[in-house]
C-alpha cells in the first residue's frame, strides 16, 4: 500500500472514531502525525479536531504547522485564513465561531500571525478593499511591521482614492494616519502631497457638513500636516496651539518661504494651511451669539464723517482700510481675514498661482471662497469685481444682500435708487435680535470697514447713517427746506452724542430763521436733549417777535405723516397766544413722557413711513409723488 | 567495636527511654535517632531503639539482640494510634528532608515486619487523608529506595487501593489530589497499583482494576500532564546513601489500555490510552532508562499471544475479534510513537516479535513504515 492510502486509511480510521470515542480518534492522528509529518491532510484532520473540539491552544499548534509547511497550497488553508482575519477584523462583534478563530489567533507565535497577513495581503489579487483592510489589521496587531509595508499601504490608498475617495479617504485619515504618525515612512513627494490634500478635504468636508464636525479639528489637520511634511524630509511648520497668534504662524511662514526655493511646494502647502485655517477663522468668527441667536456678521463699508470746513477731496490715498471696532469678535475677525488676505495675495503670485488654483478645485471650499473674495473685492475698493462676485454668490439672504449692495453705494460715495431700495428692503426685514448700537461706525478721513452684526439696532443704524451722510450736506447749503432740518434732527436721534457738530449746526440754521415748521416734532422726537434744546430755543426767542416754530404736520407734506385734513397749528411767540405757547408745552411734555420708547423702532417706523420725503431729500427730485419706490 | 562498649554507651542513654511511658519514649526516640542516624557505625544502635522504643518489639525468647526469628510487636491498637499520631507530628515539625527521609527508610527499609508494613500502610493512608506533603514526600521516597513493584509496596499499594476505592462509595477528594499534595509518591504509587491488575504474571486472568481505581488515575493523568515524570526527581538522601533507578508507571499503564478491550469496553480506557500517548511523546529520555523496557512490551505481547492462543481454540480468527485489533491497534500506536521519540531501545527485536502476532493492519503499516528506516 503506499503512504497516501496509508494516510488515507489513517484519516478514516480517526474521523471513525471522531464521535463514539473522541480520545481514540486522538490517538489515530497522533499515530499518522508522527508517522506521516509532511501529509497535509493528516495535519489538517489533526486541526479540524482541535477546532471542532474548541481547543485553540491546540489548534493553534496545528495551525501553525500547517501554516508553515503548506503555505500556498491548499483550498481549505486558505478558507480558514479568510474566516481568521474576518474574525480578527470584527473582534467585537464575533460569532462564537468567530471568537474561537481570535482566541486561536492569540495562541499562534508571531512569525505564524505574520505570515498569515503577508500571504492574506499577496492573495488579494485585485480585491483593494481587502488588502488595505488586511494590511490594517496587520499594523494594529504588529506595529513594527508599519516601517516596512506603510509605503506601500499608502500607495494602495491614493490608487483607491481615484475611485471611492469617500471610503479611503475615512481609511486613511481614521485608521492609518494614526498609526503611522509616531514614525511616518519616507515617501514620494507627490504621494505625500497628495494624501495631505486627500486628508485636507476629508477634514474640510466634516467642518462644512456643521453637524459632524470634529472636536479639534484644526488641531489634527496641522499634526497631519507635520506628518506628512516629515514624509517628504521638510522643515517642520509650528505645531497647533489655539491660543497662539496667527501672526506667529505667518512670520514663520514667511521665514519658511525666505529659505525655500520659489514655488517649492513646502511652502504651497503651508501657506494653503495656514490660508485655510485663517479663512476658516473668518468664516466661522462671522457668526456669534446675541441675544441667545446667532448672529452673522456682514463686511461693510464704514461711514467717513463730512466736514464742510474739509478740503472737500475725499481721502484718495492706496492704503488697504481699516476695520472699525464695533463688535467684540471683530478685531478676531479682522485679523482672520488680513491673515488670510495675506496668504491669498502669496498664494496668487505666479511662483505658486498654478498649484494653488488646482487645490482649491480639489478641496471643497467653494462657498467659503466666494464670500471671502466677494469682502475681499469690498475691502480693496474693487467695485466692479464685487459687483460680478456678487452675482456668483447664491447662498446670500435678500437682507445680506441689500446690505451689501447699499455697502458698494456707501463705498462708490453716491446713492443710487438701487441703495435706496435696498434700504427699505433692510428695514422692511429687520430680523427679531435686537443688539446694540455700534461705536466707530463713522470715523474720520480714512476708510475703513465694520463687521455688521444682523441686528435690528445695527441695521437701522447702519441705514439711518447712509441716509444721513447723504443728506448732512445740504444742511450747509442755502436754503434748506424746513422738512429736510427736521427730518435730520428726527434720524440725529440714534446718532446724537457721535456727531454733535451736524446736530449744532441744524439748531443754528433753525435759529437763524424767523419761522420754523417741525412737523416731526410731535411724531418722531422723543430725544430729551433735543426737545430740551428746541424749548430753549423757543423761549429765549420769545423776545424776538417774528420767530415762529411750529410744531404740527403742514397741509403741503401731510400726505405721507397721513395728517391731511387737520387745520395748521402753529406754536408761536408773536403776540400773546397763550393757547399756542400751552399748546407747545402740552406736546414738549407729551415727547418727553415717549423718551423710553424704543428709537430703533420709531427710527425703522420713519424710514418706511417716510420713504418719499427721504427720497427727495436725498435725490432732490420734485414733485416727491412722482418717485416710483417698490 | 565490642558489644560490652556499645551496651554501655546504650544502656547509658537508655536511661531517659522508658518503654512504659510509652508514647513519649517513641517522641524521645525519634529525637534522638536525628543525631545517631548520622554516624554510620550507630546503625546497630538506631535499629535496637527502633524496634524497643518505637514498635515495641520483643523476640518470642526475650532478647532482641541474638535471635534470629522475627520481633514480635507487643503494641496495643490504642499504642499503635499512639505512634502513627506521634510519627505524624515528626514527619510534620519542619527540619531537613535528607533527615526526615533518612529516619523514614530506618523505620521502615529494612526489617519490615508484616505488624510494621500494616502500620506503614495505616500512616501512609492517614497522611492521604490530611494531605500531608512532608511524609507523603517521605514515603515516595521510601517506595522508591524499596522498590515501587516489591510485595511490601505492592502491601502498601493495596492496602491503598482498599482504604480509598473498594471501601470508599465515592473516591476521597484527598485520594483525587494526591498528585497535587505528593506528586513523587502519586509517580511511584502508579507503578505500583498498575502491577496489581490487568498482569497476567500475578494471576492467570486478567482482572480489570475497580472502575473508580481507573477513574482517579485517569483524572490523575489528564489534569498533571507530568506526573508520570515525577518519580525521576532527584531524591533527597543522607549523604552516601545510593539512590535506587526510578520506574515510570508508563509501561504498566499502556499493559492496562492495550489488554483491557479483552475484558473491558469502557471509555476511560481510550482516555488513558491517550495520555500515556501524550505523555510518552513528551518525554524526555534520558539515556540510562527508558519508559518503555522492552522487558515491560515483551510481557503486554506474550498476553496477546496467549489470548490468541485461547481464540484459536475456540476456532476464532484474531482478524476478526474485535477485542484483539484493538488491543493491537493501541499497542501499534504507543509502539509508533514511542520509536518517533526514541522510548524504545531494541527496535529490531521488537518489531521482529510484533511481526509474528497475527495481523493487524496498522500493526502491518507501522512494521513496514520503520523497518524501511
Amino acid at each position: 500500500m503506499s503512504n497516501e492510502e496509508n494516510e488515507l486509511f489513517m484519516v478514516k480510521q480517526a474521523q471513525s472514531f471522531r464521535k463514539s470515542d473522541p480520545d481514540a480518534a486522538k490517538a489515530w492522528i497522533m499515530t499518522a502525525k508522527v508517522l506521516y509529518p509532511t501529509a497535509f491532510n493528516v495535519q489538517y484532520e489533526a486541526y479540524l479536531f482541535e477546532r471542532d473540539g474548541k481547543n485553540y491552544e491546540e489548534a493553534a499548534k496545528c495551525f501553525s504547522v500547517i501554516a508553515t509547511n503548506f503555505p500556498n497550497r491548499h483550498a481549505e488553508l486558505w478558507q480558514e485564513i479568510n474566516a481568521l482575519t474576518n474574525a480578527l477584523r470584527t473582534e467585537n462583534e464575533n460569532t462564537p465561531e468567530q471568537e474561537f478563530f481570535v482566541k486561536m489567533y492569540k495562541h499562534l507565535t508571531d512569525d505564524v500571525q505574520h505570515n498569515i497577513f503577508m500571504h492574506t495581503i499577496n492573495h488579494c489579487g485585485d480585491d483593494l478593499e481587502q488588502c488595505i483592510c488586511i494590511y490594517i489589521l496587520m499594523f494594529k496587531k504588529f506595529p513594527k511591521s508599519v516601517t516596512t509595508h506603510a509605503p506601500r499601504l499608502l500607495e494602495l490608498l491614493a490608487e483607491g482614492m481615484t475611485t471611492d475617495p469617500d471610503v479611503y479617504q475615512r481609511i486613511l485619515v481614521e485608521d492609518v494616519l494614526p498609526m503611522i504618525q509616531h514614525k511616518p515612512p519616507e515617501l514620494p513627494p507627490v504621494l505625500a502631497c497628495r494624501l495631505y490634500t486627500n486628508s485636507l478635504e476629508y477634514y474640510l468636508r466634516q467642518i462644512m457638513d456643521s453637524e459632524t464636525e470634529p472636536a479639534d479639528p484644526w488641531k489634527t489637520i496641522f499634526k497631519v500636516l507635520m506628518l506628512c511634511g516629515q514624509m517628504m524630509g521638510w522643515e517642520p511648520f509650528l505645531p497647533f496651539s489655539k491660543q497662539g497668534s496667527q501672526n506667529v504662524y505667518w512670520e514663520k511662514l514667511v521665514d519658511i518661504l525666505s529659505a525655500s526655493p520659489p514655488g517649492s511646494s513646502k511652502v504651497l502647502f503651508y501657506a494653503t494651511t495656514l490660508f485655510i485655517y485663517s479663512l476658516y477663522g473668518y468664516i466661522r468668527n462671522c457668526r456669534l451669539r446675541i441675544d441667545d441667536a446667532d448672529v452673522s456678521h456682514v463686511l461693510v463699508e464704514g461711514f467717513i464723517e463730512w466736514a464742510p470746513d474739509g478740503d472737500g477731496a475725499e481721502d484718495q490715498s492706496m492704503e488697504p482700510p481699516k476695520f472699525s471696532l464695533t463688535t467684540p469678535n471683530s478685531p478676531d475677525l479682522s485679523n482672520a481675514f488680513l491673515h488670510a488676505a495675506q496668504c491669498w495675495q502669496l498664494l496668487n503670485t505666479d511662483q505658486f498661482q498654478r498649484d494653488f488654483s488646482q487645490l482649491m478645485v480639489a478641496l471643497p471650499l467653494a462657498p467659503w471662497i466666494s464670500r471671502f473674495l466677494f469682502d475681499l473685492a469690498i475691502y480693496f475698493g474693487h467695485r466692479d469685481e464685487a459687483n460680478k462676485l456678487m452675482g456668483e454668490m447664491t447662498t446670500q439672504s435678500s437682507l445680506v444682500k441689500s446690505l451689501q449692495i447699499l455697502s458698494l453705494n456707501l463705498m462708490q460715495g453716491s446713492m443710487t435708487l438701487q441703495g435706496f431700495q435696498c434700504i427699505l428692503t433692510i428695514i422692511g426685514e429687520l430680523p427679531a435680535t435686537n443688539g446694540h448700537l455700534l461705536e466707530n461706525m463713522t470715523l474720520k478721513g480714512h476708510r475703513h470697514m465694520v463687521f455688521l452684526p444682523l441686528t435690528r439696532a445695527a441695521l437701522v443704524q447702519y441705514c439711518t447713517g447712509a441716509i444721513v451722510s447723504r443728506i448732512s450736506r445740504q444742511v450747509y447749503e442755502p436754503n434748506c427746506s424746513d422738512r429736510l432740518l427736521g427730518d435730520l434732527l428726527v434720524l440725529q436721534q440714534l446718532n446724537l452724542l457721535n456727531d454733535t457738530r451736524l446736530t449744532q449746526q441744524i439748531f443754528s440754521v433753525i435759529k437763524q430763521r424767523k419761522s420754523f415748521n417741525l412737523r416731526t416734532l410731535s411724531t418722531y422726537i422723543i430725544n430729551i436733549d433735543l426737545i430740551e434744546e428746541l424749548s430753549h430755543i423757543w423761549n429765549s426767542q420769545l423776545e424776538d417777535s417774528n420767530f415762529e416754530l411750529t410744531g404740527s404736520p403742514t397741509g403741503v407734506s401731510s400726505t405721507a405723516s397721513g395728517a391731511a385734513g387737520v387745520p395748521p397749528r402753529r406754536i408761536g411767540t408773536r403776540g400773546a397766544d397763550k393757547g399756542a405757547r400751552d399748546e407747545f408745552k402740552t406736546i414738549t411734555r407729551q415727547q418727553i413722557a415717549r423718551c423710553n420708547e424704543n428709537i430703533i423702532t420709531l427710527l425703522a417706523n420713519f424710514i418706511s413711513q417716510e420713504q418719499l420725503m427721504l427720497a427727495q431729500h436725498i435725490f432732490g427730485i420734485q414733485p416727491v409723488e412722482t418717485i416710483e419706490i417698490k | 567495636m565490642s558489644s560490652s562498649e556499645n551496651n554501655s554507651k546504650g544502656s547509658h542513654r537508655k536511661l531517659d527511654l522508658k518503654a512504659e511511658n510509652y508514647p513519649a519514649c517513641a517522641v524521645e526516640a525519634l529525637t534522638r535517632l536525628e543525631t545517631l542516624i548520622a554516624s554510620r557505625n550507630k546503625q546497630n544502635l538506631v535499629m535496637q531503639i527502633i524496634s524497643e522504643y518505637i514498635f515495641l518489639e520483643r523476640n518470642k525468647d526475650g532478647d532482641g539482640r541474638k535471635s534470629q526469628s522475627l520481633p514480635i510487636s507487643q503494641m496495643t491498637l490504642c499504642q499503635e494510634f499512639q505512634l502513627i499520631i506521634a510519627l505524624i507530628e515528626y514527619f510534620s515539625r519542619p527540619g531537613r528532608d535528607a533527615t526526615r527521609n533518612a529516619i523514614f527508610l530506618s523505620l521502615f527499609g529494612s526489617h519490615l515486619t508484616p505488624q510494621r508494613c500494616k502500620l506503614l500502610s495505616r500512616l501512609i493512608s492517614t497522611a492521604i487523608s490530611g494531605s500531608l506533603a512532608p511524609l507523603l514526600s517521605a514515603a515516595g521516597t521510601w517506595m522508591q529506595q524499596v522498590g515501587c513493584k516489591t510485595p511490601h509496596s505492592l502491601e502498601v499499594a493495596q492496602n491503598l487501593v482498599s482504604d480509598f476505592i473498594l471501601y470508599s462509595r465515592k473516591t476521597p477528594e484527598q485520594f483525587k489530589q494526591l498528585p497535587m499534595v505528593g506528586p513523587h509518591f502519586a509517580a511511584n504509587l502508579m507503578v505500583a497499583v498498575a502491577e496489581l491488575y490487568l498482569n497476567e504474571q500475578r494471576s492467570a486472568a486478567l482482572t480489570p482494576p475497580p472502575d473508580a481505581l481507573l477513574d482517579a488515575i485517569t483524572e490523575w493523568m489528564n489534569e498533571n500532564p507530568t506526573l508520570c515524570q515525577a518519580s525521576q526527581q532527584p531524591l533527597i538522601l543522607p549523604a552516601g546513601a545510593i539512590a535506587m533507578p526510578f520506574a515510570t508507571p508508563l509501561a504498566g499503564l499502556l499493559r492496562w489500555a492495550v489488554l483491557a478491550p479483552m475484558v473491558s469496553s469502557r471509555l476511560a480506557y481510550s482516555n488513558l490510552h491517550l495520555s500515556v500517548l501524550r505523555t510518552l511523546q513528551q518525554t524526555v529520555t534520558s539515556g540510562e532508562s527508558t519508559p518503555l523496557p522492552l522487558q515491560d512490551l515483551m510481557q503486554v505481547i506474550k498476553s496477546l499471544q496467549n489470548y490468541c492462543a485461547r481464540l484459536s481454540e475456540t476456532s476464532v480468527d484474531p482478524r476478526t475479534d474485535a477485542a484483539y485489533q484493538k488491543c493491537m491497534e493501541r499497542l501499534a500506536q504507543a509502539v509508533q510513537i514511542a520509536l518517533s521519540c526514541n522510548c524504545i531501545t531494541n527496535q529490531i527485536q521488537l518489531l521482529c516479535v510484533l511481526e509474528s502476532l497475527p495481523n493487524q493492519k496498522l500493526m502491518d503499516i507501522i512494521i513496514a513504515a520503520n523497518k524501511k528506516l
